[in-house]
């Protein structure tokens, strides 16, 4: 059998296999780059694994379990943690609810005239991500004469308030039958005895099931790893309110716990330049929030969903 | 093909195919530890983060109130101590520049005392002292006044426990500029960012 001779004549090249020019040994090695490359990109979410969390963290039981002696042990390691990536020391409490008191908020819809500086002012005191940014306050701009929320914008810019609309912010509104701790598979969010809903960031597992079950869209999830620039890092945190997040945590409002239980004002009550903003203890009579729910006008935001919140819109008559 | 073609061909593959697969491989294996180890805290850098500005939570009022009733740190008593029985709109200097947008509300002597002009005018000429102005808005804003009193008009600021601390309660020129009194406008902050993109919102 004569030898075969290709065009430039080499004596010993490989014979071409039917119709295209490579070999099962050159695809082979092909397929093994390729492979070794598909691996490391399905693998690079890793790049982001910041090492395995401390073996007392991973064996942490749940928050409400927690014997005063763990938790004291708890805010330990985590204020640790905090004052190592922010440099500050963190004045980190794990503040219980107050006897005889439920939470209310009553916002004066006549009155808001949409300048977001509650926005603003809830992010610099709960420690939110600053990249991806995450607010809990979302200002609807609505026209006037109108509740529905779907002809409402959150984009306007400029001076405010803008003929023929009114402004209503929405945020978590703590309610009684809560439809976001019903449906958390983990039980990482539950309502507090004073009527605060709250989350566990140790314990939440991610699963953005309250985030679709809240009609207010008032929770915030942690896709990337939150960045908080160490200046903007507000050092008197709470274990369940405004500590630093981790990534693949939901987060919300929580009336600012970590001031309310300590008898202050929240922080965007505090800033509201129109004092739209009520606040108060509903048990107590003589409270501003007990007089706007027995001589207001009270608007219940998606009343007819029977999720009974702690939040209401009122208007002076 | 003969034996000795699969010879010679064997030998070539045995040579420098699996040399060639070699070098792939472990360019590959170069290629993969590259890219994670280069790009291992680019989220954690934060290049593009969002500047929060003071004037975005200022909790100041939106109006300075004064310690007394007068004009450039000089009580009105300091040049006025006769009541005058004319306009003082006419007047030359400061008063000239008062604009009155009050409603139906536009004399100057409804509200300031023109007998002793360091007070407010109560109903039947008696004087109301600068810091009791809120019961001189309370001579027309009866219900005003009384939600003000109640906590369910106007700014309430420190604590809603006044067991735990002082609670502050803004007096109505913190807010409204008695001469005119509605709510001026004012600049909103930025609006929330569009896919988390810094100059685009939603």
């Amino acid at each position: 059998m004569a030898e075969e001779k290709d065009p430039q004549g080499a004596p010993f090249s490989h014979p071409k296999p039917y119709g295209s020019g490579v070999t099962r040994r050159q695809f082979l090695a092909v397929a093994a780059a390729g492979a070794a490359a598909a691996a490391a990109a399905a693998l690079s979410p890793l790049r982001d694994f910041g090492g395995f969390p401390p073996l007392r963290e991973m064996l942490q039981k749940h928050f409400t379990e927690l014997t005063p002696g763990q938790k004291k042990e708890v805010l330990e390691r985590i204020a640790s943690q905090l004052q190592e990536k922010y440099g500050a020391a963190p004045q980190l409490t794990a503040l219980p609810p107050m006897d005889g008191v439920q939470y209310a908020y009553a916002l004066n819809i006549g009155r808001c005239v949409g300048c977001r500086k509650c926005v603003y002012a809830c992010m610099k005191e709960n420690n939110q991500s600053r990249d991806p940014q995450i607010q809990y306050i979302s200002v609807l701009q609505m026209e006037k004469g109108n509740i529905d929320v779907e002809k409402s914008s959150i984009d306007y810019e400029g001076q405010v308030p803008k003929e023929g609309h009114y402004y209503m912010p929405v945020q978590c509104h703590h309610c009684e039958t809560s439809p976001c701790t019903k449906v958390c598979p983990v039980k990482a969010t539950w309502r507090e005895p004073d009527g605060i809903v709250v989350v566990d960031y140790n314990w939440c597992i991610g699963c953005r099931y309250c985030e679709a079950a809240c009609p207010y869209h008032a929770r915030r999830f942690n896709f990337k790893e939150p960045y908080l620039p160490e200046k903007d890092f507000n050092p008197k945190i709470d274990y369940l309110s405004n500590r630093p997040r981790p990534k693949g945590t939901m987060e919300k409002c929580t009336f600012c716990l970590q001031r309310t239980r300590a008898g202050k004002y929240p922080a965007c009550l505090e800033v509201c330049p129109t004092g739209s903003r009520k606040f108060g203890n509903m048990l107590d009579p003589d409270s501003e929030i007990s007089s706007i729910i027995r001589d207001k006008r009270v608007y219940i935001f998606k009343e007819e969903l029977g999720t009974v919140p702690r939040f209401y819109y009122y208007t002076d008559v | 093909m003969s034996e000795q073609d699969w010879k010679k061909t064997d030998a070539f593959r045995n040579t420098e195919i699996p040399t060639l697969l070699l070098i792939a491989v472990g360019a590959a294996c170069v290629a993969a530890a590259w890219f994670f180890y280069t790009n291992r805290h680019t989220s954690e850098q934060g290049p593009r983060a969002f500047v929060m500005k003071p004037e975005y939570y200022d909790i100041s009022p939106v109006r300075t109130v004064g310690k007394k009733l007068g004009t450039m740190g000089m009580a009105c008593g300091d040049c006025h101590s006769d009541p005058t029985d004319q306009d003082p709109r006419t007047a030359p200097e400061i008063h000239n520049k008062v604009v009155l947008k009050h409603g139906s509300n536009n004399r100057c002597f409804n509200c300031h005392n023109n007998g002793k002009r360091d007070f407010f005018a109560a109903n039947g000429g008696g004087q109301i002292p600068f810091s009791k102005v809120e019961t001189l808005c309370a001579k027309c804003h009866g219900p005003t006044y009384r939600d003000w009193q109640r906590g369910t008009h106007g700014r309430r600021n420190g604590y809603w426990d006044k067991t735990a601390g002082e609670q502050k309660n803004l007096v109505c020129i913190a807010c409204h500029d008695p001469h005119s009194p509605a709510f001026k406008p004012m600049k909103a902050a930025p609006a929330p960012l569009k896919h988390n993109t810094p100059g685009e919102t939603h």
